[in-house]
């Protein structure tokens, strides 16, 4: 796995919470998508990331999240992003992709 | 301690290998840096530079070989950055994601090409905001 991303099954909130850290792009992107598919298929639940320490996703790491996110919605589940900091948040409002995802925090870190 | 002197030109060149994208992100933050830019202003500006090679990296993939140039060009209020490979593209799709973002974040996004042969992605970024931090 990456060391991009770690998870965790959160059993009494019946989630995984996910956390993302240092940068992804399309180096690293297939590898961060590969961990969290490998995650869904040991558990379907809700997901929570927290990127408080994602400093930096190009548009291949947010095609990553989208493909999970399709498959959370396959399930009727929700995919959450927590802590953004704001250049991360910038470009999830540019994609117009804030509008698919839960978003927690006002984008300011 | 010499000065930008608000005129000048830096030239990077990379493989077509995404490893090496973030070198480029580098570069970037310390040139917007350099010129005075805001923390929001250089974040940017990283990340158009940063999706030009993605986009250039995917779509010339078969020349794996070769190498694409990133090139600088400081001005006193603004930075303006092309993104050139040397070989011609099939087809310039403007609807590519990273074509949109670039467009979202520059002040200014162009395509240009010689008779076909190759491909610039010409963007300038001008400075505007006040660094509070």
């Amino acid at each position: 796995m990456t060391e991009n991303i770690s998870y965790k099954d959160n059993i009494e909130a019946k989630k995984w919470e996910v956390e993302l850290t240092g940068e992804i792009d399309i180096f690293n992107s297939e590898d961060v998508k590969a961990a969290l598919l490998e995650m869904l298929s040991e558990k379907e639940q809700d997901v929570h990331i927290d990127c408080s320490a994602l400093s930096y996703i190009d548009s291949t790491g947010l095609s990553a999240l989208v493909a999970i996110l399709k498959k959370v919605k396959a399930y009727s589940g929700e995919v959450t992003l927590k802590n953004l900091l704001p250049n991360v948040f910038k470009v999830i409002k540019i994609t117009n992709l804030d509008k698919l995802f839960i978003i927690e925090g006002d984008g300011n870190g | 301690m010499d000065e930008t002197s608000g005129n000048d030109k830096i030239v990077l060149s990379l493989p077509l290998n995404s490893a090496y994208i973030s070198a480029a992100r580098l570069t970037t933050s310390s040139i917007a840096n350099r010129l005075g830019f805001s923390t929001a202003e250089i974040e940017d500006v990283k990340a158009a530079v940063s999706e030009g090679c993605t986009f250039i990296i995917k779509e010339f993939e078969e020349y794996k070989e070769e190498l694409f140039k990133i090139s600088f060009f400081t001005g006193d209020k603004s930075l303006i950055i092309n993104i050139e490979m040397d070989k011609p593209i099939k087809e310039l799709d403007e609807e590519n994601i990273c074509i949109l973002m670039i467009k979202a974040l520059m002040d200014e996004a162009n395509f240009t090409t010689k008779s076909n042969k190759d491909l610039t992605i010409v963007m300038k970024k001008i400075h505007r905001e006040l660094d509070l931090f």
